[in-house]
């Protein structure tokens, strides 16, 4: 193996890496929380409360909540489970919006540790794609992962699914906030983004248009 | 005695506030900040506590740079960190620079209250550095 390769796999396992860290320390918190929920529930029951309408009020609002971080907890299992998977197969037929949302939930954590809002939305008809899925998630979270970084508290990061040119789909990373001569720094390793796009046959612009940050185009195609 | 001043310092919200209902409810009085600068305004502000619980994984100012400001606006607080799982060595590192104890999250909360009183039996003067009474 190149040494070029060797560093191409060793990004791909050192984002891997960062992705299941943070997912599970994400459940991990929700645990935390549902754990201290339950020692409350007991906590008010043994204290042998005087108007017990209120204390049976108050428990059922924290089962309440109970089941909210259950559900987070689940959702962010099967997201991860989802990620996990993606690299089953070298090719897939996949939903390019699917993609990118499962990778925006796995790192609104790191995001949102730095106050950082980090965002999806999705065009109409955006067609399927048959490519490496898991390969265009570790594109989009090396170009938005410096991003995060170099973005002052309060930054927003955008990004958008939309069909393209000859109907294939197409990602958008757009970034509000901080210094706009920092985007040259921010962008991902030429030779790890240009092994990215020779395997994906994807093609990568960056879009200024007078914007304060320019705009990141991703076009996707499908492979043979 | 005085009821035990406690300020709990974590980016989990919910977490902070069930924590704080819990040690209410054992009589300890607990002031939540979701940031360390939150918690430093509190302190300057005129709030004397007796122990800090502080997460080590925050935004902004993390847990242990902010054990240095806590330190220096009052060098008799006592610290005790929290962390996740697998975040030992930054626990390890809080308490090389002074924080009195650590405790990994989930937290026992018959642990956490054996280390609130010991960290304040160390404050008030009435056990020595080996914990024993004086």
């Amino acid at each position: 193996m190149s040494s070029r390769e060797d560093e191409f796999c060793q990004a791909r396992i050192a984002f891997q890496g960062r992705i299941v860290a943070d997912a599970t320390h994400e459940i991990q918190n929700h645990f935390a929380v549902i754990k201290e929920y339950k020692g409350l529930i007991s906590d008010l029951l043994q204290s042998k409360p005087n108007d017990m309408d209120s204390c049976v009020k108050r428990c059922r609002e924290i089962s309440g909540n109970i089941n909210e971080r259950a559900r987070l907890a689940a959702e962010m299992v099967e997201t991860l489970n989802r990620f996990t998977h993606r690299g089953d197969v070298a090719v897939s037929r996949f939903r390019v919006e699917q993609v990118v949302e499962d990778l925006v939930s796995l790192m609104q954590r790191s995001a949102s540790r730095k106050r950082i809002t980090l965002e999806a939305a999705h065009g109409r008809k955006v067609p399927e794609v048959a490519n490496d899925p898991s390969l265009i998630q570790f594109l989009v979270y090396s170009l938005i992962a410096p991003i995060v970084e170099a973005l002052p508290e309060e930054g927003r990061i955008r990004l958008s699914t939309q069909r393209g040119k000859g109907k294939m789909p197409e990602i958008t990373l757009a970034s509000e906030g901080g210094d706009a001569d920092l985007v040259e720094q921010e962008l991902m390793a030429p030779e790890l983004l240009s092994s990215c796009l020779d395997r994906l046959q994807g093609s990568y612009l960056v879009e200024d248009a007078g914007r304060k940050r320019p705009k990141i185009l991703l076009s996707i195609t499908s492979l043979s | 005695m005085d009821a035990i001043e406690v300020l709990l310092v974590d980016d989990e919200m919910e977490f902070a506030e069930t924590l704080a209902e819990r040690l209410r409810l054992r009589s300890f009085s607990v002031t939540v900040a979701s940031r360390a600068d939150e918690a430093l305004f509190a302190m300057d502000s005129g709030l004397k506590p007796d122990v800090v619980l502080l997460d080590i994984k925050m935004p902004g100012l993390d847990g242990l740079d902010a054990l240095g400001e806590f330190k220096a606006r009052d060098p008799e607080i006592e610290a005790i960190m929290l962390t996740g799982h697998g975040a030992a060595a930054s626990s390890i590192e809080g308490m090389k620079r002074g924080a009195f104890d650590y405790l990994m999250k989930p937290i026992d909360i018959a642990e956490l209250i054996a280390k609130i009183e010991q960290a304040v039996a160390k404050k008030r003067g009435t056990v020595d550095d080996s914990g024993r009474a004086i």
